[in-house]
């Protein structure tokens, strides 16, 4: 499979809710790393 | 390593890829409830938590004791509350790790449903086939008329003739048989559905939402074919886009067919000749779709 087939395929795909898990995660993690969130 | 200015904890590898994990797991949550009625009821969650943890720390001493009392439960709650969810989130995982597939011996029925769907479509009789996959679709099978017979195209144009004692309700199809007729199906109660929607909709979309099944709906007014899949509905296909998803969904190739055309008189739809049906098989023997 060629980049730019795998990049459409699995990237592009519900991009917009890719970005808003990675941002939760990182959040997620921002929090409970700093002792925020017990 | 990383390390921001501030408060910024380490960023390592290792955290990387914690995020990276834990950030699938909300996609795949997401991915899941994305258009169902679960998207709405986390919302709600989503704004009373932020809600409360707000409120808190205002110093609002009662709301706290009350939250500390009420946090346990409401995990249960919460559980209980996409419960569905769940359940098809680990039937994905248990699909994944065991790389289940259709067998082609049992999809090769499946051409029938095609063409019965072609026929409903054309004589604009209502029907609801819903195919069985992965999870079981016993409860529902109880519910109607079990007949445990093999899968034909016949078989299923007789079944929704308007006069047949079974023509109301689902089919419900396991492999290669039918495994039973005139079932009753839970009503999917998601309120974005569209309003024009009926009975016979609501309910293939609802098997749809509980089970991993595929739902083909015939409508009884228009004649439109649709097909239901994972609580989503796809309204107005033609034949050919329906063998085109079912092929994709029971990963399996199904064969272009020359399909029968309607052929009027005088308001009626004759009978399809042997001639305009050369795939059909060696078991085709009745015409089906006479005048009603």
């Amino acid at each position: 499979m060629k980049i730019g087939e795998f990049f459409r395929h699995y990237v592009r795909h519900n991009l917009g809710l890719k970005m808003i898990s990675l941002l939760l995660a990182f959040g997620l993690w921002y929090l409970v790393t700093t002792g925020k969130l017990k | 390593m990383i390390h921001a200015a501030g408060t910024w904890p380490h960023l390592t590898v290792i955290s990387v890829i914690d995020i990276l994990v834990v950030a699938f797991v909300i996609y795949e949550f997401l991915a899941l409830i994305k258009g169902t009625r679960a998207a709405l009821i986390l919302v709600g969650v989503t704004v009373i938590a932020l809600a409360v943890y707000f409120l808190r720390l205002q110093g609002l001493v009662t709301l706290t004791w009350v939250v500390n009392r009420v946090r346990p439960y409401a995990l249960i709650a919460l559980v209980v509350v996409f419960a569905p969810e769940i359940r098809e989130a680990l039937a994905r995982l248990g699909r994944r790790l065991t790389m289940t597939r259709a067998s082609s011996a049992e999809s090769d029925a499946y051409d029938d449903i095609v063409l019965a769907a072609n026929l409903f479509s054309q004589n604009q009789t209502g029907a609801l086939m819903v195919i069985e996959r992965e999870i079981g679709l016993r409860t529902y099978v109880e519910s109607g008329v079990a007949l445990e017979a093999r899968l034909s195209y016949d078989l299923l144009a007789t079944i929704f003739r308007p006069s047949a004692p079974l023509h109301d309700g689902a089919v419900i199809l396991h492999g290669d048989r039918v495994a039973a007729a005139a079932c009753f199906l839970p009503l999917s109660m998601n309120p974005v559905l569209s309003t024009q929607l009926g009975t016979r909709h609501r309910a293939g979309i609802g098997i749809t939402e509980e089970t991993d099944a595929i739902a083909v709906i015939v409508s009884e007014e228009t004649g439109s074919i649709s097909l239901a899949v994972g609580g989503s509905i796809e309204r107005d296909l033609t034949v050919d886009q329906l063998r085109e998803r079912m092929g994709q969904l029971l990963r399996r190739y199904v064969p272009p067919t020359v399909l029968p055309t309607p052929m009027t008189n005088g308001g009626g739809i004759l009978d399809e000749t042997e001639e305009e049906m050369p795939m059909r098989g060696s078991d085709q023997h009745s015409k089906p779709g006479g005048p009603r």
